[in-house]
């Protein structure tokens, strides 16, 4: 019951957060509902029983990509007095697009999910917390996880290079 | 069931986000939503069915991969940003540069350039 309550508490955020995103004309409260948006589901998938990947989006996506939105955001809108304005092209063309995506979606999953949540702390009894995670990172996944550190040292050269690297 | 209407409906607004909006930091901040609409619905199914360890370390890979596309396309954006002077994707022209307001208005509004036919080609180039 209590599972259930929080699912859909956390569901209304994330969605509400989606909405700000989309809708939003302040570039301030897209920032917050970008944020509303990565701890709701940070919150979602402690409720699934992934605690370490709730951690895990809550280190790198809350405390690292939200604060680079927010630099990138003071960095690149900040002559405007009296906070810059975001303007959208609403078209119900591509509103009907992505209600009719989404239903397509939802349609198609629904024999998979028949109608229930997902059983909560089900992972954790299929070995889905930190110590089992630890077993599987260094294991069969080890190949990937590797390549992982790789990708982030290029895009680390990558994004020094590409933001300030020359004189100006 | 719920899992994936809530994942979906992630989706969906962060698609209507990119295909409506025309500020980049906007548009980046409505891939991030679809992104998220992805996690929740390939953590929801591995919760579903009790996928465990196998799957907490593969998404633990996907969100590193993740966070390193959005690094890359912010330092994007500051680049375009500090060459076309402008975050409007429809102001930015395809060689980075921001495109002048008038260059359309120009063409239509000089009669000269309206009156050359296709007949007239071979007079003009000779």
């Amino acid at each position: 019951m209590t599972e259930t309550v929080l699912f859909y508490l956390l569901a209304a955020v994330a969605l509400a957060g989606a909405l700000t995103v989309v809708l939003a004309r302040d570039v301030t409260r897209l920032g917050l509902g970008l944020g509303s948006v990565l701890l709701a589901i940070a919150g979602l998938f402690a409720l699934f029983g992934y605690g370490f990947l709730a951690l895990a989006q809550l280190f790198v996506y809350v405390g690292g990509v939200l604060v680079l939105t927010l630099f990138a955001i003071m960095l690149v809108h900040r002559s405007d007095s009296g906070g810059p304005r975001l303007s959208a092209n609403h078209d119900p063309l591509a509103a009907i697009a992505c209600v009719g995506l989404v239903s397509l979606g939802v349609m198609a999953l629904r024999p998979v999910f028949d109608g229930i949540l997902p059983a909560v702390g089900q992972a954790l009894s299929a070995g889905g917390s930190a110590p089992g995670l630890g077993e599987v990172l260094l294991g069969e996944v080890l190949v990937p996880f590797e390549l992982v550190g790789g990708l982030l040292l290029v895009a680390l050269v990558t994004v020094v290079s590409l933001s300030g690297g020359r004189d100006r | 069931m719920n899992v994936a209407i809530v994942a979906f409906a992630l989706f969906g607004i962060g698609l209507y986000g990119v295909l409506t909006r025309r500020d980049m930091v906007a548009l980046l901040a409505s891939v991030e939503v679809m992104l998220g609409g992805a996690f929740v619905l390939l953590v929801g199914l591995g919760a579903r069915f009790g996928a465990g360890a196998r799957l907490e370390a593969i998404t633990l890979v996907l969100l590193a991969v993740a966070a390193a596309e959005a690094a890359v396309g912010l330092a994007l954006l500051l680049a375009i940003a500090r060459t076309a002077k402008t975050t409007r994707v429809d102001e930015i022209g395809i060689d980075g540069f921001a495109v002048a307001e008038n260059d359309f208005a120009v063409a239509e509004s000089d009669p000269a350039v309206g009156e050359i036919g296709i007949d007239d080609l071979g007079e003009v180039c000779g």
